[in-house]
């Protein structure tokens, strides 16, 4: 056994993510929460609960000090952060480590490297990874305007300390640079804590790729393949699949070999992602490395047939990778749609609601991952995603028709979600055909509003509806023929 | 009896034409037969319309139903029959569409103001938005101070019942 015990420091669907897996590890398992989440599914799930205080939900859960605590109280041997929170703060693996702990993840060195955007960027650049013509910030602010002039228009302006899509700013023209580069910064400040920002070359229709590795900390690394995470809003992925749509073989072994040689000079420790944009010339930067398990990771579990949250705590216990490279290969096609409490009708806002009805179809070759009960309820203290569809299929085709068909027969009521409008992106001919890159969602927005249904339809689901109304059932079913005969009864 | 519901926005006429021997239901004067499953709480339901099932699942949020069926979600509402065909301009109240906190408050109880006028201004998510009333009134109640929160659906601002538009049934 690998680890005695495991805290999960994470909450919601990662933290079932991970807690299922270290079940079947037979591993014994701690989770954490905020009193407004006692009863929630992760913390049934797990063998313990620790509860955690904070202002907030949010700041309990990036209290280091307390969860730290609450792993050497409950006598755990190691931590998982899962994704978003800690997982990507150095100091965090740091603190772990010092308390005698093992953080299943990177070193702290590795995190703070790959963390900084500027220094992973460099790092990329010295170690043969193509990065995208850019100009680093210096004191002189009219050198940093001049050099991002040379680069061209459009360009991207970018917070050093940001990532995960937070913090960038198109900008077209020379005469909306200044304004663009004092507002990033002081907003860089502002939610980063730092004001360092820096100016990238735009490529236009960018398709956002990304390879997982995995890690032995002593150089070795194997990839399994790429994801394209191009349906995006607001930087914001909404779904992603693996492999990415049409990609030519050749590039995708040079996309895969260059993630390779970044996290082996970086003698990468566990999983990671390697972040590339491609753009329509075949050409691919490096955008960014995440030293963490992504959201996203399950559809390259369908089509690699590895368990990645085992694999992480295998390696982090140093047993090492695995598999070898060559054992690895592409099986079929996954594609995640990423299920959101928000509305598409009013701008995507959050929504908030108790979940009254749901259900999910059985099927093998759909994975629902949510930390989602009936009866709950949903409300502003976390992040507005609520479960993740994952299909499998045999080619792409097939994965998309599952994914729709999937996405029919589930059903979550109380709480206005997204879920329509995902079946719709899906069924999009362009969506269907592969054609993606980063503006999908906003260049097909108008053939993305829901169709006028006919009035035969209409008329069906009125009725339907309204025959959930006790003033309507009274009338249908329950009300005595003396009352009935008041009234513009027809008959 | 008639009954006056909105889907998505638009206002329909539905009646129950009869009962026996068939449930014949009206809908903007398009009539249709009716065969219930018998009596299903929230959840999953099917009827008949004209001879063909109809599969759905539903839930029951106040006065409105949210009905999934064919893969996409619908929202009816049941308007109250005693106001008939209310509309927008009859409105009393101002609620809140998202939850969030006050920043500015921009009028008092007993005030007069204009349709358009703005209330009070809110923030949620990270946006502000100023509030309008529905209507030339008075302000009978405002009862959240600048910084205060409030949840969805809570009632910011309730006018005086006055002059409206139409006339309402007693």
């Amino acid at each position: 056994m690998p680890f005695k015990k495991v805290l999960v420091a994470n909450r919601g669907e990662i933290a079932c993510r991970v807690l299922r897996t270290l079940a079947q590890m037979d591993i014994a398992s701690v989770a954490i929460h905020h009193p407004v989440e006692e009863r929630a599914r992760h913390v049934r799930m797990a063998d313990e609960a620790v509860e955690i205080l904070g202002d907030t939900p949010v700041a309990a859960h990036l209290d280091i000090a307390q969860i730290v605590a609450a792993a050497l109280a409950a006598g755990a041997d190691a931590i998982h952060p899962g994704y978003g929170f800690l997982s990507e703060n150095a100091h965090f693996a740091a603190a772990v480590a010092e308390a005698g702990l093992v953080f299943i993840g990177p070193d702290a060195d590795t995190i703070a490297l790959m963390g900084d955007k500027i220094s992973a960027r460099n790092f990329a650049q010295a170690n043969g990874v193509a990065v995208a013509p850019s100009v680093m910030p210096t004191a002189d602010l009219n050198e940093f305007v001049a050099g991002a002039e040379e680069i061209g228009f459009p360009l991207l302006i970018k917070a050093a300390a940001g990532g995960g899509g937070k913090g960038m700013s198109i900008v077209r023209s020379a005469g909306e640079l200044s304004a663009a580069i004092q507002v990033a910064s002081s907003e860089a400040q502002r939610y980063f804590g730092s004001g360092r920002i820096y100016a990238e070359a735009y490529v236009e229709r960018p398709r956002h790729i990304e390879v997982q590795v995995l890690g032995d900390g002593a150089g070795n690394v194997i990839h399994l393949f790429e994801r394209e995470c191009s349906v995006q809003r607001r930087f914001q992925k909404v779904i992603e699949e693996a492999p990415a749509a049409n990609l030519e073989s050749d590039l995708r072994d040079a996309i895969c070999a260059s993630a390779v040689r970044l996290a082996g000079a970086a003698k990468y420790k566990n999983a990671g992602t390697v972040e590339f944009i491609l753009g329509a010339d075949g050409r691919f930067f490096f955008l960014e490395m995440n030293t963490r398990l992504q959201v996203e990771h399950p559809v390259t579990e369908m089509i690699t047939g590895l368990d990645l949250v085992r694999a992480q705590i295998e390696i982090a216990a140093g047993r090492g990778l695995p598999r070898a490279q060559s054992e690895i290969s592409i099986d079929g096609h996954a594609i995640e749609c990423r299920l959101c409490a928000e509305d598409p009708h009013h701008d995507f806002l959050p929504e908030t609601g108790v979940v009254q009805y749901l259900r999910v179809p059985e099927v093998d070759w759909l994975r629902f991952e949510s930390a989602l009960d009936q009866g709950q309820k949903i409300t502003a203290d976390f992040d507005p995603m609520l479960a993740k569809l994952v299909v499998h299929g045999p080619d792409r085709d097939a994965a998309v028709d599952r994914s729709i068909a999937a996405i029919h027969a589930f059903a979550l009521l109380g709480v206005t979600t997204n879920v329509d409008y995902l079946a719709r992106v899906l069924d999009h001919q362009a969506f269907r055909a592969g054609d993606l890159h980063t503006g999908f969602l906003g260049d097909h927005a108008a053939s993305l509003q829901p169709a006028a249904l006919p009035e035969q339809e209409q008329d069906r689901l009125m009725i339907a509806a309204a025959l959930g109304f006790r003033e309507v059932r009274d009338l249908v079913f329950g009300v005595p023929d003396l009352q009935a005969s008041i009234g513009s009864w027809i008959n | 009896m008639t009954f006056t519901l909105t889907l998505d926005g638009q206002h329909h006429v539905l009646r129950i034409l009869a009962r026996r021997p068939h449930l014949v239901v009206e809908i903007d004067g398009r009539s249709h037969i009716v065969a219930v499953a018998g009596e299903k709480g929230d959840g999953a339901g099917q009827i008949c319309v004209d001879g063909q099932d109809f599969d759905f699942f539903r839930v029951a949020q106040g006065q409105t139903q949210v009905l999934r069926a064919g893969g996409a979600t619908f929202n009816v509402t049941l308007l109250d029959p005693r106001a008939g065909q209310t509309s927008e301009h009859t409105q009393d109240e101002i609620t809140a569409s998202m939850p969030g906190a006050v920043i500015s408050v921009a009028k008092t109880v007993g005030d007069r103001v204009g349709k358009g006028e703005v209330v009070l201004t809110i923030e949620s998510m990270k946006l502000q938005t100023a509030l309008v009333s529905p209507r030339d009134g008075v302000i009978a109640h405002l009862g959240h101070r600048e910084g205060a929160t409030f949840e969805r659906g809570e009632v910011l601002v309730r006018l005086e019942p006055g002059e409206q538009e139409g006339a309402r049934d007693a």
